[in-house]
């Protein structure tokens, strides 16, 4: 009631609306706190203090003996002239862009085959449970899982396989073909988050729009080029950006297969900086890996929003339909 | 194109959407599929599209059996409740993509496409995106896209339901014209009788998957067959009295709770099959019903409410538990709680039986 008085003896009318918005504002702030408050802590806490401690550290020498000697820009200088890192650069890039390719890709593949075109429901529910199976295991047991499957030995799942169908002799895949076994134990995981999405994206385009597309003459290719991905596209505009940066990320599962080798040839840029700090103790120079990574990472992520456009993903994010 | 279905029943799992169903639709005709949600009217226009497969029974399209064939090649333009309009594409490129997935060459694409828009008034629109125009706009482009392919059947899946109420008017009367002036056979699916009784040559009034009557709307309206198409088929509804005949000598009475009446010669006739004692619904529309003074062969009642609609006045009576509504001028002045007596158009009464609801007209 105070506030009302006060408003109405302004005496101009765009001033009291600014002030308006403004008092809004801050009580909306203010409002909002207790919600956002406990992620914001853990954010600063988990994410923004190690990133800060991080940058710090690329510019000391640490080492096993932990003491913060600072030594100017020696780490990036030293990271310029490595060849190690310019094979994890390639490696990464190898990495994300072929197993981006299998998240999203093989992800909306299922999406369809499990939403469109398995009619009954319960169907493609189970088939989809089973593909997410990986994810509800430990990151530990499924990298085992693949360690057996790969096993160099005769009695490896997959030579056994070979042996059984085509009399092949036992090989070493981790040995032979690092990247590709990488990428696909990767892929075979990530694509069922795009499943998940692009499922529930499909599942809520009315059923109209594909009786219209059929009564029209359309086949399943023409209903999934012409109905199905124009909606979708920013469900996989998303997948994309998402994907895109935890690939970028991401090292655990290589670490646990192929630990990068053989001969750093499957070592990417995250797991050469886990290397450097965690492996040779090389705790300053490990964080001056990282540092490139996360610039790398921001500036990934402000260009495809940009492209993209970050407002009108988040508007436009949900299937519209008129009427 | 005639269009002919023949024994044609639907499954959901163990739920009978649609029930040996029958009907034969001539050549140009404008036929209405009416009933209530869920009465299998959509579920058969679908199979007419070829969306649906009937689990048994046959589709006939002119001398050809279309049941086993594709959406794609029963050449049948349809239009959706929500329009179906794809948002990504323009104006121009909705109505064009019958076209395009035929594969047609674009000059000819673009000739007919700009042909169709000229005929809905949409020349001006063809370069913008469904949401950026009006709901009356959107119908008419989903209309121009299932015509614009030069259909032999056209299927309207309650077209006009996200219509405002005037624009709904306007457009009952267009598609009407439109019909007829193409003469293509076409199937309307809608719930508002209104709507079918005004647009369409002949209606197939659905209930729970059963076909209940296909007749023209007079005959549907003058003659229900059974209790539930004389309720849904009319607005005000049809009232219900229940009573029960006797017959005392030559003459024939029905007697209800508070009152008797006399059956007229012709009634009599109509319904002769009535044995004496019989227990029978009475139904009588609300037009045929008059507010009088105290004589022979009325109803006493007592006056509920009064609804003004404008041009006349809504007078709901009770009589005793039942409720009716009747019909009474303008001018007229009646109050709530007040003592009315009821005369009845006695040769427009409809019986039903009591226990099946069918019509007891002897004709029917």
């Amino acid at each position: 009631m105070e506030q009302y008085v006060q408003e109405k003896s302004l005496p101009v009318a765009y001033p009291k609306e600014a002030a308006e918005t403004h008092v809004k504002r801050k009580s909306s702030f203010i409002a909002a706190l207790p919600f956002i408050g406990p992620f914001l802590i853990l954010i600063v806490l988990f994410y923004l203090v190690p990133v800060v401690l991080t940058i710090v550290m690329s510019f000391t020498g640490m080492d096993f003996t932990l003491e913060w000697k600072f030594v100017g820009l020696k780490n990036y200088i030293k990271l310029c002239q490595d060849k190690s890192a310019g094979i994890a650069a390639l490696n990464t890039l190898k990495y994300v862009a072929s197993t981006l390719l299998i998240n999203v890709g093989f992800g909306f593949l299922l999406a369809i085959t499990t939403t469109y075109f398995t009619k009954k429901q319960n169907t493609g529910l189970l088939f989809q449970t089973i593909w997410m199976l990986p994810r509800m295991t430990p990151a530990v047991i499924y990298a085992l899982l693949w360690l057996w499957f790969l096993d160099p030995t005769e009695y490896g799942m997959l030579n056994a396989f070979f042996g059984k169908l085509f009399n092949a002799p036992p090989r070493d895949w981790i040995l032979t073909s690092p990247m590709p076994v990488v990428i696909i134990a990767n892929g075979l995981i990530g694509a069922s988050l795009g499943m998940v999405v692009f499922s529930a994206a499909i599942k809520s385009i009315p059923e109209s729009y594909f009786h219209a597309a059929s009564v029209d003459g359309a086949t399943d290719w023409d209903i999934i080029r012409y109905v199905i991905i124009p909606f979708l596209k920013w469900p996989i505009m998303f997948m994309t950006i998402w994907q895109t940066l935890s690939l970028l990320t991401s090292y655990e599962y290589i670490l646990l297969i192929t630990d990068g080798g053989p001969l750093n040839k499957s070592e990417v840029w995250a797991l050469y900086s886990y290397h450097k700090a965690f492996g040779s103790y090389e705790f300053g120079y490990g964080a001056a890996i990282s540092v490139v990574l996360v610039i790398i990472a921001v500036i990934i992520a402000l260009v495809m929003l940009k492209v993209f456009g970050y407002d009108a993903m988040m508007n436009r994010g949900k299937t519209k339909v008129q009427g | 194109m005639r269009v002919i279905l023949r024994d044609i029943t639907k499954k959901f799992g163990t739920f009978v959407a649609v029930d040996n169903l029958n009907l034969n639709i001539h050549d140009g005709e404008f036929v209405a599929l009416l009933g209530p949600s869920g009465c299998g009217k959509s579920t058969t226009l679908l199979m007419l599209a070829g969306i649906y497969k009937p689990d048994k029974g046959k589709i006939i399209f002119g001398n050809k059996n279309v049941t086993h064939e594709l959406p794609k090649d029963r050449n049948v333009g349809m239009c959706f409740q929500n329009y179906a309009l794809y948002p990504h594409m323009t104006v121009f490129e909705n109505i064009a993509f019958p076209l395009k997935l035929r594969k047609m060459p674009r000059d000819i694409i673009e000739k007919k496409v700009n042909q169709i828009a000229r005929k809905f008034h949409l020349d001006s629109l063809l370069n913008r995106r469904p949401s950026e125009i009006s709901g009356g706009q959107q119908q008419r482009v989903a209309l121009a896209r299932a015509l614009v392919k030069e259909p032999k059947i056209l299927l309207l899946d309650e077209p006009l339901s996200n219509l405002d109420s005037g624009l709904r008017i306007s457009m009952r009367a267009e598609i009407k014209k439109l019909q007829k002036d193409l003469g293509i056979t076409t199937v309307f699916v809608t719930h508002d009788q209104t709507e079918a009784l005004s647009m369409c040559d002949k209606i197939a009034v659905m209930n729970k998957g059963t076909l209940q009557d296909f007749d023209t709307p007079e005959k549907l309206y003058s003659q229900p067959k059974n209790q539930f198409i004389a309720e849904f088929i009319g607005n005000p509804p049809m009232n219900f009295l229940d009573v029960v005949c006797i017959r005392e000598g030559d003459k024939v009475y029905l007697k209800g709770t508070s009152f008797k009446i006399e059956l007229p010669e012709r009634a009599k006739r109509e319904f002769a099959q009535i044995q004496n004692g019989e227990k029978v619904i009475l139904g009588i529309r609300p037009e045929n019903l008059k507010l009088t003074s105290e004589g022979q062969n009325t109803v006493k009642g007592e006056i509920y409410v009064v609804e003004p609609l404008g041009r006349d006045k809504l007078v709901n009576v009770k009589i005793g538990t039942n409720r009716i509504k009747v019909i009474a001028p303008q001018d007229y002045n009646g109050n709530m709680g007040e003592n009315v007596f009821v005369r009845l158009d006695m040769d427009k009464i409809h019986l039903f039986s009591s226990e099946d609801g069918n019509s007891l007209r002897m004709s029917a």
